[in-house]
């Protein structure tokens, strides 16, 4: 199992050095030289250039071939591709361009309030997909599961953003049900009273899809042979939904489900923004907005690696769930 | 031994198939109805005035004359709406293809020949694919946004909206690529094409010939439900600011709507809501219905 | 004797949008006590539906129509099972009527050991204690020759040969010591010689267990084998029965004959194969009169206007034709 996770680990080398090329294409190669914006509008041309030193911009892109030729090691290394990649490998991704503060201190800093909104929705909005799911697969073809069907349709179909704008100009805003936005200073129960209705609308949101979806996966394991055999054996319905299909079932769900972890770190960019939560989802917005060139890269970075990690999570979850793997 | 080639019977036979059922005719009617307005856009032809500012007129609810309203410069709702289905499917269109071409040659590519063409192109799309994808396009949509490329010695601009459409096209492949490298390989292996290769067939024609029919289906299924996502893409780079500018979309004019709806101003967003819930409900009815009609396994089966 | 089972005018259809396919076309037959009946027809002709519908677990859009099914009980008159609310037949099912599938690689749950499997037909109609279910789940799968019982217990379905897990499925079947064991193709997706043997294993379980058996197939191979009586199928009907011996020796429908002859036998030197000419309609288009009239040589006039009606050629031989064979 260790020699396992060793090799799958090993195997996501080739993704990692891929994933810091594109960000050094996009964001060193077509994004050019950042010491102009830097810089500000008053810097002198030695100030500008003491910068760019600084910051490695005085050096070439690309490795050079003729210096390894000529023995010249130090002067192969020093380009701004090997710059990006020593970087980016140990997680230094520098300052933001915007407030000067160290970006893996403002990653930290957001990582909070981005899960204390996300981790409800995803748990709750999880778990009424699939129990809606299950209803419409218990009872299909029924008017209840026709019903769902429609709505989960109609749902998806909705855009995003005009959910959040109804929901923040109705339900906090007119009926004062919620407050319109904020989030607390420090860290505690008060928190649920600002993301209560973020949670509710991203709940909404990905209801229809996520219906639709799990409804699909857990109808198609119905039409197995093992639930006949069940049915044969005389197990009644309730046992052979929440016996055997449930628990085959969660082997396409989990696949499903470990995409969408990376989205809990970075948390909802729109819903963050809307309700002013300062987590990592407004951080991005808050990036491009003010064309924070490093902020948008670490972050990229951050949630592809996020992304292998949860991952290499499937694996070990499907061999728990699934017999049939093991981890060798 | 015969190829299993799908002949334009099965075409004909297979759309008739899709479009027997009411929903799917109805639907594709409705996205005609979006094309021919995104079309209308594009010739200027007696297209409705969005531009002519009128301050007296500012936020008046649907009229006779204004049956969706007036926005906040007195500009007419319902021409904003008509200019919008221009963009959205301009930006959908565009990188739908886009995303298609590359998913399809790349696929191709790589599930039929195998070896080092098909690692390296393994290698970039598991690399973009684990790239969150929202992160993905907003990278792409703001580097490329006001950039000036030599190409060929010709200098292009990438204006607003075009960036918009390039960086959807080119993260969007990723999907499809993956599923049309499974079916070549699968497809490769056959005897069809085994006995067509012995034959001396060069793989260009190979692949267009034998391979290329089996996975259509695909590209359109593909292409469809990536339409939607674009248009809703396209809404939320337009509300961060990375999309049109100056001229409206349902995007703008949803982000516009955030601060009208306190004042009680709803014609606006309901305008943009309804423009978007029509053509992505349709779409996503049309793209079941193609799916049912494709798939043999399901052909008379009730879903 | 008295039959355990007897099931007379069983018709099942399948609903597709307006259209309606007679899978199953008025089916008479009955199961006795230690014996095995077989149900034999090329694919499609309703064996499989008819068995299934004897379970009550007809898939959508499938649905019995009319007919009885009557089970017959120790004490007491029989019981019609097609009347019954489902939350009793429930208690029919595994208990009454067991059965096993032509699929053992996918009819097994795949995540559940084989002991839980065992287990669970036994607990839904006994409440038994851990040990005591424990103990009766090793019996079984001793009783069905499973080697090493007790260690296999905790194997996955994923672990055992296709044979094996044959054996597991006849063991739920039998978990509770069914009056009727219902095999549909229990042994089509098996090697020759496993085939032999878990059908060897059938009989001797029927036998023991004193069951009646009904054997869906359509080796005629398998019927020979294993079975006293044979009923034969086409297009929803049963056209021919006897015992198996003088069917085999004298059969009196045409269809029947026909599928006797495609067996290709040892020694004989020009074998007809394929001898039933055509194809098997499909059920939308089932022909009027005789069903079987397209395809029989000795099709008159009347057969293509009135369908036989079902009459006796011997003790125990039934057919429906109007020009039996001698």
């Amino acid at each position: 199992m260790l020699s396992y996770f060793i090799r799958r680990i090993l195997y996501l080398v080739p993704i990692l050095i891929g994933i810091a090329l594109i960000t050094f294409l996009l964001f060193r190669v077509v994004g050019g030289d950042p010491v102009d914006r830097v810089a500000g509008r008053y810097a002198t041309e030695e100030q500008k250039e003491e910068l760019r030193v600084q910051l490695g911009f005085d050096r070439p892109l690309w490795p050079q071939p003729g210096r390894l030729l000529a023995g010249d090691l130090d002067g192969f290394a020093r380009n701004q591709l090997f710059g990006h990649f020593a970087s980016t490998f140990t997680f230094r991704f520098g300052r933001s361009e915007q407030y000067r503060r160290s970006i893996s201190e403002m990653i930290r800093s957001g990582a909070g309030p981005s899960l204390s909104l996300t981790v409800p929705a995803f748990i709750i909005g999880l778990f009424l997909q699939i129990t809606i799911a299950m209803l419409c697969a218990f009872r299909r073809n029924s008017r209840f599961d026709r019903t769902v069907v429609v709505l989960s349709v109609l749902g998806i179909s909705v855009p995003y953003l005009a959910l959040i704008i109804f929901g923040q100009a109705y339900l906090a805003g007119r009926w004062g049900l919620f407050p319109i936005y904020g989030y607390p200073e420090r860290f505690g129960f008060s928190v649920v009273r600002y993301v209560a209705l973020p949670v509710l609308l991203g709940v909404a949101a990905g209801l229809g899809a996520g219906v639709r979806f799990y409804r699909t996966v857990i109808l198609d394991e119905t039409r197995a042979d093992y639930v006949r055999t069940a049915r044969a054996k005389g197990v009644g319905e309730g046992g052979v939904m929440f016996g055997h299909v449930l628990k085959n079932a969660l082997i396409p769900i989990i696949t499903q489900v470990v995409v969408v972890i990376p989205f809990l770190f970075l948390g909802s960019l729109l819903l963050e923004r809307f309700f002013s939560i300062p987590g990592l989802g407004f951080m991005l917005v808050d990036a491009v907005a003010g064309a924070d060139w490093p902020v948008i890269n670490a972050l990229t970075f951050v949630g592809a690696v996020i992304y292998l990690g949860a991952l290499l999570v499937t694996d070990l979850l499907y061999a728990l769930v699934d017999p049939r793997v093991t981890l060798k | 031994m015969t190829a299993p080639e799908k002949s334009r019977n099965y075409w004909l036979s297979a759309g008739r198939e899709v479009l027997r059922r009411p929903r799917a005719a109805v639907s594709l009617a409705v996205i005609l109805f979006y094309l021919a307005v995104a079309l209308w856009g594009f010739t200027g032809w007696k297209t409705p005035d969005w531009e002519t500012e009128n301050f007296e007129m500012a936020y008046r609810p649907p009229s006779r004359a204004h049956p969706f309203g007036t926005d906040i410069y007195g500009r007419d709702v319902l021409a904003k709406t008509v200019y919008g289905t221009r963009v959205a499917v301009s930006v959908a269109l565009t990188a739908s293809v886009l995303a298609l071409v590359i998913g399809l040659v790349l696929g191709l590519l790589a599930g039929y020949f195998g070896g080092w063409i098909d690692d390296l192109i393994t290698w970039l799309f598991s690399t973009l694919q684990s790239i969150p994808y929202i992160l993905l396009i907003l990278a792409f949509a703001f580097v490329l946004q006001d950039r000036t490329f030599t190409l060929f010695g010709a200098e292009f601009r990438i204006r607003g909206i075009n960036a918009v459409s390039l960086a959807l096209g080119l993260t969007g492949w990723v999907g499809l690529c993956r599923l049309i490298r499974g079916e070549a390989i699968k497809h490769r292996e056959r005897e069809y094409v085994l006995a067509a290769r012995a034959l001396g067939s060069s793989p260009g024609r190979l692949i267009v010939r034998q391979i290329l029919p089996n996975v259509v289906h695909l590209a359109v299924i593909t292409f469809s439900l990536g339409f939607v996502s674009y248009i809703h893409a396209e809404v939320i780079l337009s509300f961060l600011g990375l999309g049109v500018k100056h001229v409206p979309s349902w995007g703008v004019m949803i982000d516009d709507a955030k601060l009208e709806l306190f004042r009680g101003v709803w014609w606006q967003l309901a305008a943009a809501t309804a423009a978007i819930f029509f053509i992505s409900l349709t779409l996503h009815i049309f793209g079941d219905a193609v799916r049912d009609g494709l798939d043999p396994r399901l052909r008379g089966e009730r879903r | 004797m008295n039959p355990v089972l007897e099931v007379s005018g069983l018709r099942t259809h399948f609903g597709i949008e307006k259209r309606v396919l007679p899978a199953v076309r008025g089916v008479d037959f009955s199961l006795s006590r230690g014996r095995t009946l077989g149900l034999v027809g090329e694919s499609g002709c309703g064996k499989t539906v008819t068995a299934l519908s004897l379970m009550r677990l007809v898939p959508r859009p499938g649905r019995i129509v009319a007919g009885s099914v009557r089970l017959d009980r120790s004490g007491g008159g029989p019981l019609e099972l097609l009347s019954l609310p489902e939350s009793r037949m429930r208690r029919i099912r595994g208990r009454e009527l067991g059965m096993i599938f032509q699929e053992p690689m996918t009819s097994l749950n795949p995540v559940f050991t084989i002991g839980e499997q065992v287990r669970e037909a036994i607990r839904v109609h006994e409440p038994l204690g851990k040990k005591a279910v424990r103990e009766r789940v090793i019996g079984l799968l001793r009783d069905v020759n499973l080697p090493d019982p007790e260690s296999r217990y905790f194997d996955y379905p994923h672990q055992l040969s296709g044979g094996q897990r044959q054996r597991v499925m006849i063991a739920i079947a039998l978990a509770c010591n069914p009056k009727v064991l219902i095999a549909d193709e229990p042994t089509t997706a098996l090697d020759v010689t496993v085939q032999a043997r878990i059908l060897g294993l059938i009989s001797r379980l029927r036998d023991r267990y004193e069951m009646a058996v009904l054997l869906v197939t359509h080796d005629l191979g398998v019927v020979a084998q294993a079975t006293e009586r044979v009923a034969v199928m086409y297009l929803g009907r049963i056209v021919e029965a006897a015992a198996t011996r003088r069917l085999f020796k004298a059969p009196a429908h045409p269809y029947t004959r026909g599928l006797l002859d495609s067996v290709p036998r040892l020694g004989e030197e020009k074998r007809r194969l394929a001898a039933v000419r055509g194809a098997v309609p499909t059920l939308s288009r089932i022909p009027a009169g005789c069903s079987f009239h397209p395809r029989c040589p000795r099709a008159g006039e009347v057969c293509r206007r009135e369908s036989p009606a079902p009459r006796e050629v011997g003790e125990g031989h039934r057919v429906e034709c109007h020009f039996p064979l001698e």
